[in-house]
């Protein structure tokens, strides 16, 4: 299966920071939520920019203060052709059977467009504004039930009774399917409960954005637990991209962002509202995001191309660096441990020249990735004749 | 006052999204064979108001279709039919909030509290009884506050809690006339007249209509409020009035017996075993094929009792059933909503003159 790039869908408009340009590409990591204006016309835009520069897919990130999935998803899928959406989806606050009735019918409408990924909610003052009260050791518990139930609606052949801890249902089944359920569910989690959960019920796996050899073992962890039910998935990293045309000027792009965020959070207004909102930003209380805490506590450059400066600072993971050669080679690195599914986050394209960098990414990393699967194919192939040659 | 003129957005379209479809080919019945943003697009440009997507039609969820349906269309409103019980009412009113934005206001949503034919267990909604209604009523509350509420606010009660509640995104224009509910027990109209703007009727005789209207405006006043009306309902048209009995007779034997049954207890509606009540208003077509009993008639026949009920207060009326697929049927339906705006016309500027 070729490499897919994913892009990340907004609702809004992001707010800029003053005129000039570091102030601009600084303003998407210093983005910060609150009631702005939701827009048909900038989610259709936008969607149809990320298809028209060659992503594959969009993600539609939420949390309680969010628009609504589903409604920004079908703005979006109405609007293109051949982009898929992703649609996060806050396990807990909806019965599961209604929930996959509403994603198999936004994938149904679009065509087979639509993808969902399940995530816990990252707080607790998150959920309680939902109404849910659960301890995180009970939301993990009640993820699970949850997960199992919503395949299970999407692809039991007869009705079905069910009782769990937190859920019971009787008689349960949906006329309503998704085109092909294959493919359609992430998840992520590094804790046991979390590898458990998607080893069971997704088809894709977020890994955490660590450093290579983290994500390695990573995949090695969720692959053998997949194993265990029978199962593959494929493995999805979530990051962002800053590029220049050669290296050293995307490290000093990358410093310089640093310096323009401090900036603009150090106005007195963006204070008092980072104050207010600091429980959903930067302290998500998952596993995964303790991870990433902790390594951008330890360093902020890690083997020249992984940078942890951002996050601390924002909230946002890791970024990977350089210009399109060498950052298509380590979005590589990531493909030939068996991440298939890449984010490339962070691109504002402000003129000519950041396209031209894009489209030289994008095309590095599909050529680079076409040729990593026809050496795959090629040793599978060897290794088949050897096999019946001996 | 005008009156808002309401198509039914369950269609062929509807049915094909599933894969069961086949199992139940009498659901396909009305509609044609359209997808969802075709129906919505026909219904807007035949002159509709607004439109509902109801839910049961093949387990399809009524808010992804609505939203769908938002995305197709320029000027129609589409009404979500919501499930209370099933969501959490901060989630559904901010997803409800969403399509308003996204669509310049034209999202509406009727809140339905009463359980339909199993499906709340098999989605694991395991209240009931009396405590379906006492749900009912503190999720309408959370539902509002969070699309009126400027500040955070917390709920504790029997059921829900939130703390910090707030949402960012709100109906374009305010919450006011955006809001239906119904159903007819007590708790019931207590719950329209507290939170919801609009109370929604079934489609019965144009006295039971008037009691209704009494009762529930009667408990909106209690609260300090009032209510608009919508009448729910299909129509049955044809040149003339007996050609209309003809089609309305052939079309319930077709329909063959109810698959679905949402036909709620037909004492209730003050509807009496005959086919027929009121003349114009044939109660066959529901009781066999799970639909809401039809107006049968010319245009001018059933737009006059839809401004009948007007009169009584009624200003939105669902006008289902309706198959515009062929030239005639589209005639006709073009005749009728003329008609209907027509006397609706007059009897504002009468009501003004007087």
């Amino acid at each position: 299966m070729p490499i897919e790039l994913r892009g990340r869908i907004s609702a809004t408009q992001a707010n800029v920071y003053g005129g000039d340009e570091i102030s601009r590409r600084a303003s998407f990591y210093a983005t910060l939520p609150g009631p702005r204006a939701i827009s048909a016309a900038f989610i259709r835009r936008n969607a149809r920019d990320l298809e028209e520069q060659g992503f594959d897919s969009a993600l539609y990130p939420v949390n309680s203060r969010s628009a609504d999935v589903w409604s920004v998803a079908a703005e979006a899928l109405s609007a293109t052709t051949t982009l898929h959406s992703i649609s996060a989806h806050r396990v807990g606050l909806q019965s599961p059977t209604v929930a996959a009735r509403a994603f198999a019918t936004l994938d149904r409408l679009s065509g087979g467009r639509a993808r969902v990924h399940l995530i816990l909610g990252s707080t607790g003052a998150d959920q309680e504004r939902d109404g849910d009260l659960l301890s995180k050791a009970d939301r993990y518990r009640r993820a699970l039930e949850y997960a199992h139930l919503f395949r299970l609606e999407l692809s039991s052949p007869e009705p079905f009774d069910f009782d769990g801890e937190f859920y019971h249902v009787r008689g349960a089944r949906s006329d309503v399917r998704p085109l092909d359920l294959a493919g359609r569910i992430s998840y992520a989690g590094v804790s046991d409960e979390g590898v458990e959960l998607a080893a069971r019920y997704a088809d894709v796996y977020a890994v955490a954005p660590e450093p290579l050899r983290e994500t390695a073992e990573l995949i090695g962890r969720v692959r053998d637990k997949a194993a265990g039910y029978g199962r593959t998935l494929r493995y999805w990293r979530d990051a962002n991209l800053i590029l220049a045309a050669e290296d050293d000027k995307a490290r000093d792009l990358a410093e310089r962002l640093v310096q323009e965020v401090r900036r603009i959070h150090e106005s007195e207004e963006i204070t008092r509202i980072r104050q207010s909102i600091a429980s959903d930003y930067r302290e998500g209380d998952s596993k995964g995001k303790e991870r990433v805490r902790e390594l951008s506590a330890r360093e902020s450059w890690y083997d020249k191309t992984f940078f942890t400066g951002l996050t601390a600072l924002t909230g946002h993971g890791p970024s990977i660096v350089g210009s399109p050669a060498t950052a298509a080679e380590a979005y590589l690195e990531y493909y030939r441990i068996g991440v298939a599914i890449n984010t490339v986050g962070g691109l504002p394209i402000l003129g000519p020249e950041d396209r031209e960098l894009q489209d030289e990414f994008f095309r590095l990393v599909r050529s680079g990735a076409a040729q990593i699967d026809a050496e795959r194919a090629e040793a599978d192939l060897s290794r088949r004749l050897a096999v019946s040659a001996a | 006052v005008s009156i808002d003129l309401r198509a039914v957005l369950t269609s062929r379209s509807l049915a094909a999204l599933a894969d069961g479809a086949d199992r139940d080919p009498e659901r396909l019945h009305w509609g044609g064979d359209l997808s969802v943003a075709q129906v919505v697009r026909a219904q807007e440009a035949w002159g509709f108001d607004s439109t509902v997507a109801a839910p049961p039609l093949a387990s399809t969820d009524p808010a992804v279709v609505a939203s769908w349906a938002l995305t197709a269309a320029r000027r129609i409103g589409v009404v979500a039919v919501h499930r209370i019980g099933i969501q959490q009412p901060t989630q559904a009113a901010r997803a409800f909030a969403t399509r308003s934005e996204l669509s310049d206001g034209r999202a509406k949503i009727l809140l339905l509290s009463d359980g339909a034919n199993g499906r709340d267990v098999a989605d694991g909604d395991g209240i009931t009884g009396e405590a379906r209604g006492r749900r009912a009523l503190e999720y309408a509350e959370i539902f509002r506050r969070e699309l009126d509420s400027e500040e955070p606010f917390d709920f504790a009660g029997e059921f829900y809690q939130v703390r910090g509640a707030f949402s960012g995104i709100k109906p374009v224009g305010g919450v006011a006339g955006t809001i239906a509910a119904g159903g007819r027990t007590e708790q019931e109209i207590e719950l329209a007249a507290r939170f919801a703007d609009v109370y929604a009727l079934p489609a019965t005789t144009l006295e039971r209509t008037g009691e209704l209207i009494e009762a529930a405006q009667r408990a909106a006043l209690r609260a300090g409020r009032r209510l608009e009306f919508w009448r729910a309902g299909n129509v049955v048209l044809a040149e003339t009035d007996s050609a209309a009995r003809q089609r309305a007779e052939r079309l319930a034997a077709l329909a063959g017996p109810a698959a679905d049954a949402d036909v709620p207890g037909e004492a209730d509606l003050g509807l009496s075993s005959d086919d027929w009540a009121d003349d114009v208003l044939f109660q066959a077509i529901g009781r066999t094929a799970g639909r809401a009993a039809a107006l049968v008639g010319s245009p001018a026949t059933v737009a006059a009792r839809i401004a009948a009920h007007y009169e009584q207060g009624v200003t939105i009326a669902t006008i289902g059933g309706i198959d515009g697929s062929s030239a005639e049927q589209r005639r006709l339906l073009d005749a009728l909503l003329a008609e209907i705006r027509y006397r609706v016309a007059e009897l504002d500027l009468g009501a003004s003159a007087a």
